[in-house]
């Protein structure tokens, strides 16, 4: 494990934007992590006051229209995002490999079963399908966890099952098959790790996607609701302040366009490094 | 050819047939009481009940499955509690400023996309290159909505030179209804102020809503253009003497524009999904502008409506490009 990290590391010393992307995202984490014992102001604290400032030496990224501080909700505002995209890719990715490999290992009708569902989920484009089930479950943290998953899981399915059809007739799972394996254990050590690689690449990718989208349900008044801190409902509320607060709107989006930024960045090294056909090539 | 085209409409009837199923779950199924989300919040215990009967909440669930599925295909989306008209109505009304948006957005897709693509491929590892791939990973990691906002920032607040909502100015009137898309009808009616107008209105959103499928694009002409390049009909046209023009423009790009195609026709969700936040950050009249106003009322069956509208326009577009790709591709055979 040592080895590989040491390995990783030398191999992304020659890529810049990726390690850069990956140092980004370990630092936005570690500041989502620590938020509430870091010298902040507090995210909540509401002053008539001071509403509608903009930046200054104490508030750095001005205030909102309750007279919160914006540099601290924005900080906080990456602990909701990152915990609900993290969540998020987990559930979709668990879900979606089981389904996938059980049904690319298997075949016929539960192949055939499986495909026509995901067709289903995949006739729909992501984010409105993740509305109309917001909409029934209603707001908060946990129904937006609950529909983005309903929207990824597919797409886990479909790239675990191309796997798992992949690995079965591979010589090492018919030596397995002949030897008299049972069925779940070629499946969980034999077919499971050989098709964890583009999993992670996917997962990891999907990270950015998953805050986008919460962003944007939040944005349009689902998802997560005041006053937690969170980027795409602080835009929501910015907007209406565009003319006169140019700050309101500006940082809590650059927030979430760093940290997807660096999660798309880290993750496409993360790609060129465990798929070696894009290795070769060097694009 | 006809074999698959039949083929594939059966499993797009699966496929819909299956999307109708999955909103009656979650429209019957998932919530508490249906009858008391379609009543709206502000409802009374009488009102729910009476919508109970009317809609047939009371029935079994298997008749209210058979009640539904029948009215959809009748073209009946139920009744909207916020307008208190049918939903299709107001869909019809709402979804060509849809439409006019991003057809918009994919042409300009088109128009930037496919030839960035092919200056990063021919100058391969250049500033160029490197300038579009920085650009197209940047412009993936936007959301759609804050650049919709920065953009009216910019233009708007600040330049003054471009509108941030709306489709037409206040100070003019529509141009006579024909097809519902303000650009084409004022052509149509030869009503030059107006086209003028539409088309400024439509630059900041198309532009927000495009930016990250031009990315997407890009990058992928630039990675199949490049897949073709090395092939060896490439090497045969370059060695017989042919301009690099030629063979780039009438030999590779041919070839390289089919894998393009899938991506685009999937860019079609992007923009349908983008158009919902662009709509709603410049109050562009289309069906996801409607959809959002319906979330404060919790108006239910209008949501219903634009999530299946969706799902059969996106549905409809990628059967025609799959198709389209067996006409344009004579390797291909179904």
């Amino acid at each position: 494990m040592k080895a590989l990290w040491k390995k990783l590391g030398r191999w992304m010393a020659g890529r810049p934007l990726a390690a850069a992307g990956a140092a980004a995202l370990l630092a936005i984490l570690l500041l989502a992590l620590f938020a509430p014992w870091l010298p902040l102001q507090d995210p909540q604290s509401v002053s008539m006051r001071d509403k509608l400032l903009p930046p200054s030496a104490a508030h750095p990224m001005g205030t909102d229209d309750l007279g919160r501080d914006m540099f601290s909700r924005v900080v906080h505002g990456a602990r909701t995002s990152l915990l609900v995209s993290v969540i998020v890719v987990a559930c979709a990715s668990v879900f979606g490999l089981v389904v996938g490999l059980t049904a690319g290992y298997f075949g016929g009708m539960a192949d055939e079963l499986m495909m026509r569902t995901t067709d289903i989920f995949l006739a729909f484009p992501g984010l409105i399908l993740a509305m109309a089930v917001a909409v029934v479950l209603g707001p908060g943290v946990v129904p937006t966890i609950v529909a983005l998953s309903i929207v990824w899981w597919p797409w886990y399915a479909r790239l675990a099952r191309s796997e798992a059809l992949m690995h079965k007739q591979a010589d090492f799972v018919e030596a397995a098959r002949a030897l008299g394996v049972p069925t779940w254990r070629i499946l969980r050590s034999h077919i499971l790790p050989n098709s964890l690689s583009p999993l992670i690449v996917q997962a990891t990718l999907d990270m950015g996607y998953a805050i986008l989208t919460t962003a944007a349900l939040s944005f349009i008044g689902l998802g997560v609701q005041e006053p937690t801190a969170e980027w795409g409902a602080m835009l929501n509320i910015g907007r209406k302040y565009l003319l006169s607060a140019w700050w309101f709107i500006t940082f809590p989006g650059l927030a979430i366009f760093i940290t997807v930024l660096a999660i798309n960045l880290a993750g496409d090294g993360l790609r060129d490094y465990l798929d070696p056909r894009t290795r070769k090539r060097g694009a | 050819m006809a074999r698959y085209i039949v083929k594939r409409l059966a499993l797009l009837t699966v496929t819909l047939l299956g999307v109708l199923t999955l909103t009656f779950f979650v429209s019957h199924v998932v919530p508490g009481d249906p009858a008391r989300l379609a009543a709206g919040v502000r409802a009374k215990p009488e009102q729910v009940e009476a919508l109970r009967t009317r809609l047939g909440l009371d029935r079994p669930l298997w008749q209210q499955y058979g009640r539904y599925i029948a009215g959809v295909v009748r073209g009946d989306l139920g009744e909207s509690i916020r307008t208190r008209r049918p939903v299709s109505a107001d869909l019809a009304e709402y979804f060509p400023a849809t439409v006019e948006l991003t057809a918009f957005a994919m042409i300009l897709c088109l128009l930037i996309g496919i030839p960035s693509g092919i200056l990063s491929a021919v100058k391969r590892e250049s500033v160029i290159d490197h300038v579009s791939r920085v650009a197209a990973t940047a412009a993936v990691s936007m959301p759609t909505f804050w650049l919709g906002l920065l953009l009216q920032l910019l233009f708007f607040r600040w330049l003054q030179i471009l509108p941030a909502t709306g489709r037409l100015g206040f100070y003019l009137s529509p141009p006579a209804h024909a097809t519902g898309l303000y650009v084409v009808d004022s052509l149509l009616s030869g009503n030059w102020t107006a086209f003028g107008d539409s088309f400024v209105h439509l630059i900041l959103p198309g532009t927000a809503l495009a930016a990250s499928s031009i990315a997407v694009i890009t990058r992928m002409t630039r990675s199949s253009l490049l897949e073709i390049l090395s092939l060896d009909y490439v090497r045969t046209a370059r060695s017989k003497g042919l301009a690099e023009k030629v063979v780039i423009l009438k030999h590779a790009l041919r070839n390289a524009l089919l894998p393009s195609l899938t991506v685009i026709g999937l860019q079609v969700g992007v923009l349908l999904a983008g158009a919902v936040l662009i709509e709603v950050v410049f109050s562009w009249p289309g069906i996801g502008l409607y959809a959002v106003q319906s979330i404060t009322f919790v108006d239910f069956q209008a949501i219903l409506g634009v999530t299946l509208i969706t799902a059969i326009v996106y549905s409809g577009v990628n059967l025609i490009v799959d198709v389209l790709y067996g006409v344009i591709d004579p390797r291909i055979h179904y």
